[in-house]
């Protein structure tokens, strides 16, 4: 059938969640002092993180292509691309802050990585911005473009300084997430939480390819009005 | 707290079947998109019928 | 040759500078700021709100500074240079401009800021370079920044809106080298900092150089 033949990877994607559900609760965990059976979280919560860089990455892509080839397409695909990978980031804030709250007793700390979520999240907000303010059609996805090269490079190297600096301070008080890195190496866990990211980046990848296809028969739909 | 165990089984279940279930949404969206877009198509190959390109 | 250009780019905006619209209105801006700070603070603060407060009347001014630069641009200018020049000229001598703008200013500022609210810094030599390094580095991502802003309509809620996020990551850095600065810390220590700070600098001109020809045509 090659509709199987198109379409096994979302299969795939389902399976592994479905797995990840099944195995991420019912296996056995590391306990670590007070997070203990939360830890599991991470199956889940930073699936939305790394499905969120993916889809933003290839966002990039899509700006890039748009700018060698100018195809409204391009263009088309990179908002698409950035929509979803907001709505990813958006669910990631929400499971961490959950999660925050149960560990350390607020929904925010003073930590990189968290900072680092949020100019991510400031950034592509800004894009969606940027996009309505611009009537032109060819000027907006050219200058939405080349904001979302530069933003996404300025970005990823935020997200690279940050660990480094966060040593390098003098003053102390910046929680770290000691739990958070001797816990995912844990062999218990580490069978779960790669199946548990490949199948959230396949989940974010097909409903990118949803919300295209949406995308693009709005306008096929918008440019057969306007000219009848 | 609740001990993990039989009573976990029972949240398994939930999540599952919801994510079964989203996952049955979108591959009913997709078949309604393969039919809209087809649609689309057929629409617009017959505007440019009713006006030729050169118009 | 790109170098001539320029310097030629830079004299030309050096000229406009003699109508002192940008600076002084950032100049105005920047009084008015702290004295409101100074009358809301009552002249006491502690060390890490003058440090940081310092850093957000800074950034805002760089903000303000460089999208007046690219807007002041009457729309007939701009294809001007389109006929004569290569767009990297154009931005380079936009950020150049920006980057000296703000150091006057910057400079100015801090005398003014320390004037109302005292003046806590240990190693001035490490805070001063600190600034005008991190300056620099505002210009550098701001520049491009309002390049696209200076495009859209919105001009100026939209430039903040861009430039905030993309801004942070510098202005974290700057004020960390800053606090150092102000507790007495060597340059050596501050040293690799600074390197990141250089390091930004050197992204997002070699960004802004291979993204500007695609916007600067009206």
């Amino acid at each position: 059938m090659t509709y199987l033949r198109n379409n096994w990877w979302k299969l795939l994607g389902v399976l592994l969640l479905l797995y990840v559900i099944a195995g991420g609760l019912l296996f056995e965990a590391p306990q670590l002092p007070v997070i203990r059976e939360t830890v599991r979280n991470i199956y889940f919560h930073v699936g939305m993180w790394f499905s969120m860089m993916f889809i933003l990455f290839m966002a990039l892509i899509f700006s890039l292509r748009y700018l060698r080839y100018f195809r409204p397409e391009d263009d088309l695909k990179a908002l698409s691309a950035v929509k979803t990978g907001l709505v990813f980031g958006t669910l990631g804030l929400f499971t961490g802050m959950v999660w925050a709250h149960n560990t350390w007793g607020s929904f925010w700390v003073n930590d990189p990585k968290l900072n680092g979520a949020a100019v991510g999240m400031l950034t592509y907000l800004a894009y969606m911005v940027l996009r309505g303010s611009v009537d032109d059609a060819d000027k907006k996805a050219r200058l939405a473009a080349v904001y979302n090269v530069f933003a996404f490079v300025l970005f990823f190297v935020f997200i690279m300084i940050l660990p480094r600096l966060a040593q390098d301070s003098i003053h102390p008080g910046i929680d770290g997430n000691p739990a958070l890195s001797t816990g995912d190496l844990d062999p218990r866990m580490r069978k779960v939480f790669f199946p548990a990211i490949a199948g959230w980046m396949i989940m974010a990848w097909w409903i990118f390819r949803i919300y295209y296809r949406i995308t693009l028969l709005r306008k096929g739909l918008e440019e057969l009005n306007e000219n009848d | 707290m609740i001990e993990p165990g039989e009573k976990m089984i029972v949240v398994v279940i939930v999540l599952s079947l919801i994510l079964v279930g989203i996952a049955s949404f979108m591959f009913y969206l997709e078949r309604r998109l393969a039919r809209a877009e087809k649609e689309l198509k057929k629409l617009q190959s017959e505007k440019t019928r009713e006006n030729p390109e050169g118009v | 040759m790109p170098g001539e250009i320029n310097t030629m780019i830079r004299k030309e905006l050096t000229l406009e500078w003699r109508q002192k619209f940008a600076f002084n209105g950032v100049l105005l801006y920047l009084v008015s700021t702290v004295f409101v700070c100074y009358l809301s603070f009552s002249g006491i603060i502690d060390v890490p709100t003058w440090n940081s407060l310092f850093w957000v009347i800074m950034l805002f001014a760089a903000i303000n500074a460089s999208l007046k630069s690219f807007i002041q641009e009457r729309d007939g200018r701009l294809l001007y240079y389109y006929t004569l020049l290569k767009p990297q000229a154009v931005i380079n001598a936009k950020i150049v401009y920006n980057a000296l703008l703000m150091t006057t200013l910057s400079l100015t500022g801090l005398f003014v800021y320390i004037a109302f609210l005292g003046n806590p810094v240990q190693n001035p030599v490490l805070f001063i370079f600190n600034l005008v390094l991190g300056v620099i580095g505002f210009s550098s991502v701001l520049s491009m920044v309002s390049a696209i802003a200076s495009k859209a309509r919105n001009n100026f809620t939209l430039m903040a809106v861009l430039s905030f996020p993309l801004v942070l990551p510098l202005l974290l850095v700057l004020i960390r080298v800053s606090a150092a600065a102000i507790d007495g810390a060597a340059l050596r220590e501050q040293a690799p900092n600074l390197l990141v700070v250089l390091l930004l600098i050197a992204i997002t001109m070699v960004l802004s150089n291979i993204l500007f020809p695609y916007i600067w045509k009206e």
